[in-house]
């Protein structure tokens, strides 16, 4: 098989990505370094995330580390070979990507389209071969195209357009691949769908996947490990978990009211809670009630003294049958919904 | 489409076109049977000496010229379309044959006194001829390579081709400022070859001409690959290996040469080069450029011919403006792009 023929030479050759000191950002009248002093490697078999607030330079970096822009310092490595000393054609034979920007192409089937991915391997006519055509009906199949290959590209909707865009990228058979925002303007099924894909690419082929992503709870479970840039422009690279205990998730998008809670892994939205309420019982009801209650200003916590509310959630009536038993400053209840709980909080409240 | 379907309509298209081409020879104020008209060009002398002077001398340039104009027009236009991603982009409708019209005009007034334009009056010695086409090429590939550089700045198509038409202006206001200089006989001749015919262009001129269009033609089909990956936008071309720069410089000599040089000897047609490559798409089903090159080029010297006979039809030796043809045809296909896309995205 020629798919493990070229990934044998990649293992052989080195790290399918590598930058030493390299700086990205836009050359025009000034230069302007976006991220600099970037020290970075991208194993084959890897799932990387790029995550970071918008502006930070997630783009900027992809396009510099695909060769759409220069890099205005540092040195960069495909698969062994210094990226500058390679041919536009040999580095597409290293690197594909796929890009936010959408494409109309007229009369392209799916098929001639992935097809387009085999451009660096074929001769001046661009005629297929055998192993080109292999190579373009794995890709297909690899991105859960294959059933698409004779329809119209421009009648497709969203998410098969993206698995399309993926399946030529992957026609190109490269070490390296790399996504811009490849979820956004998907529901969330596609994009667990385009997550668990993206993941069988690295683990099963042994592809280095390098994806940028605001959509941070799928990155934090589906990577190897995460780039992430903070607003200052300092890019640490980590195991999801040990960067989420670090603080360095909340330090990169921590702003204003929004704040990453290290307990939960997720975004706190509601601003600074000035009550604390003590929530038990079980757990479903549990984590439910406290997203009620912080929308109601209150922090959540498991444990604790001198708390304003106490909740206990009881299912002691079935499954199907719950109540809250509550009880704050002086005044306590029995209620049967959250919104009837809610209701009676805000009433006892309502006076002071 | 698959493999042998293209096969078979670009046969089907070239055979279109054979037939045409031996209507071309026959049809005319003399009438002379296209059995023996074609016979006449494998070597069988036809039977009345006129008829072989006509055919030789008139017919035959002429149908010759209407097939090189065709084919390069709508080859043009096919790269000017992927080249600047315009569905409406063509040599007449983005000013690319105003500015030949513009460089014309200069090569034939600096000519002072000049022996006159192509159409009408022959110009004669290679050198003439050279400037003339030269200047047109030149005026066609500047103009290109103006809304080539605000094209980068513009997303909008509708905007593109406005700016192509108001560039188109200001090359044909200039021409009225040299008008204004000439004699009334060059203002004459300029009307006439402003009409597009094919007319003119004798046996001495048709080596530049078809030299032209046969370089222009090898650089596209050298191009088909890239023009391909350009399908899907500059910058994914750049990430498949395409050196952009050089396809852009590439794809702009071809287009201009093809367009500029048909425009020096034929006048500015219209809509050929446009329309064509649409027609094409329909036909093949295919934005392989590999398959719409050689039928662009075969269809548009079929519809080049049929144009011009049909330009002939009133007959006693009076023609219809070529435009005025072309324009009917081509006219409807704009509009049809227009309103099938304004349909698909509602704004």
């Amino acid at each position: 098989m020629k798919a493990q023929g070229s990934l044998q030479v990649t293992a052989e050759a080195g790290a399918p990505l590598r930058a030493e000191g390299l700086a990205v950002g836009y050359r025009a009248a000034t230069e302007r370094r976006v991220l600099e002093g970037l020290d970075l490697e991208l194993r084959a078999g890897e799932l990387v995330c790029l995550l970071g607030p918008n502006g930070a330079g997630k783009s900027t970096l992809l396009r510099t580390l695909a060769g759409l822009q220069p890099p205005l310092a540092g040195r960069l490595f495909l698969a062994g070979r210094e990226a500058e000393s390679l041919s536009a054609q040999g580095r597409a034979r290293r690197s594909a990507i796929v890009l936010t920007e959408r494409i109309e192409a007229g009369n392209l089937t799916v098929w001639d389209l992935a097809a387009l991915g085999r451009h660096p391997h074929t001769g001046w006519s661009g005629r297929l071969s055998e192993t080109d055509r292999a190579a373009v009906r794995r890709g297909l199949e690899e991105s859960g195209a294959w059933e698409l290959r004779e329809r119209l590209f421009d009648e497709l909707s969203d998410g098969e357009k993206q698995r399309v865009m993926l399946a030529r990228a992957l026609a190109q058979e490269p070490a390296l691949l790399l996504l811009d925002e490849p979820t956004a303007f998907l529901d969330l099924p596609r994009r667990v769908e385009t997550m668990r894909t993206l993941r069988a690419l690295a683990q099963d082929r042994g592809r280095a996947v390098l994806l940028s992503t605001h959509d941070l709870d799928l990155a934090l479970r589906a990577a190897d490990r995460l780039w992430l840039i903070s607003a200052g422009g300092v890019l640490r690279s980590g195991l999801p978990e040990d960067l989420a205990l670090a603080g360095a998730i909340g330090s990169a998008f921590d702003q204003g009211d929004v704040a990453f809670d290290k307990a939960t892994g997720q975004f706190r939205i509601h601003g600074h809670p000035e009550r604390r309420a003590h929530i038990s019982g079980d757990a479903a009801l549990a984590f439910w009630t406290a997203r009620a209650l912080e929308r109601e200003g209150y922090a959540a916590e498991a444990s604790g003294e001198g708390h304003d509310l106490a909740v206990r959630a009881e299912t002691t009536g079935g499954p199907e049958k719950p109540r809250w038993i509550w009880r704050a400053r002086g005044a306590e209840g029995v209620a049967s919904t959250l919104e009837e709980l809610i209701r009676r909080l805000r009433g006892h409240r309502a006076p002071d | 489409m698959s493999a042998a379907r293209v096969w078979g309509w670009l046969a089907v298209l070239a055979m279109a076109l054979a037939i045409l081409f031996c209507m071309g020879l026959a049809f005319g104020s003399v009438h002379i049977p296209p059995a023996t008209a074609a016979a006449s060009l494998f070597g069988h002398t036809a039977p009345d000496p006129v008829w072989e002077q006509i055919l030789w001398q008139l017919r035959l340039p002429r149908c010759l010229t209407a097939v090189l104009a065709g084919s390069a027009l709508a080859l043009s236009g096919l790269l000017m379309q992927t080249l600047f991603r315009n569905p409406l982009a063509g040599p007449y409708s983005m000013g690319i044959s105003s500015g030949a019209t513009l460089g014309v005009a200069l090569a034939v007034l600096a000519g002072a006194g000049a022996s006159g334009l192509p159409g009408v009056q022959a110009l004669d010695g290679v050198r003439a001829q050279l400037g003339v086409a030269g200047s047109a090429v030149a005026g066609a590939g500047l103009v290109m390579l103006l809304v080539l550089t605000v094209a980068r700045r513009i997303r909008s198509n509708t905007t593109l081709l406005i700016l192509g038409l108001m560039f188109g202006q200001i090359a044909g206001s200039l021409v009225s400022v040299l008008q204004a200089f000439s004699t009334s006989e060059q203002i004459r001749s300029f009307t006439f070859w402003t009409f597009g015919s094919y007319a003119g262009v004798t046996w001495s001129q048709m080596p530049v001409l078809a030299g032209a269009v046969l370089a222009g033609s090898l650089v596209a089909a050298a191009c088909a690959k890239p023009l391909n990956a350009l399908l899907l936008g500059w910058t994914y071309a750049r990430s498949l290996g395409v050196g952009v720069r050089s396809l852009r410089g590439w794809l702009l000599l071809a287009a201009s040469l093809l367009a500029g040089a048909v425009t020096a000897f034929c006048g500015p047609v219209a809509f050929l080069g446009l329309a064509v490559p649409h027609l094409c798409r329909g036909l093949f089903r295919s934005a392989d450029h590999r398959v719409l090159i050689p039928a662009c080029m075969l269809l548009g010297a079929s519809l080049s011919l049929a144009a011009d006979m049909a330009a002939r039809l009133p007959g006693g030796g009076r023609a219809l403006p070529l435009n005025a043809v072309t324009a009917l045809v081509g006219a409807p296909v704009v509009i049809w792009i227009l309103v099938r896309r304004r349909a698909g995205r509602d704004e």
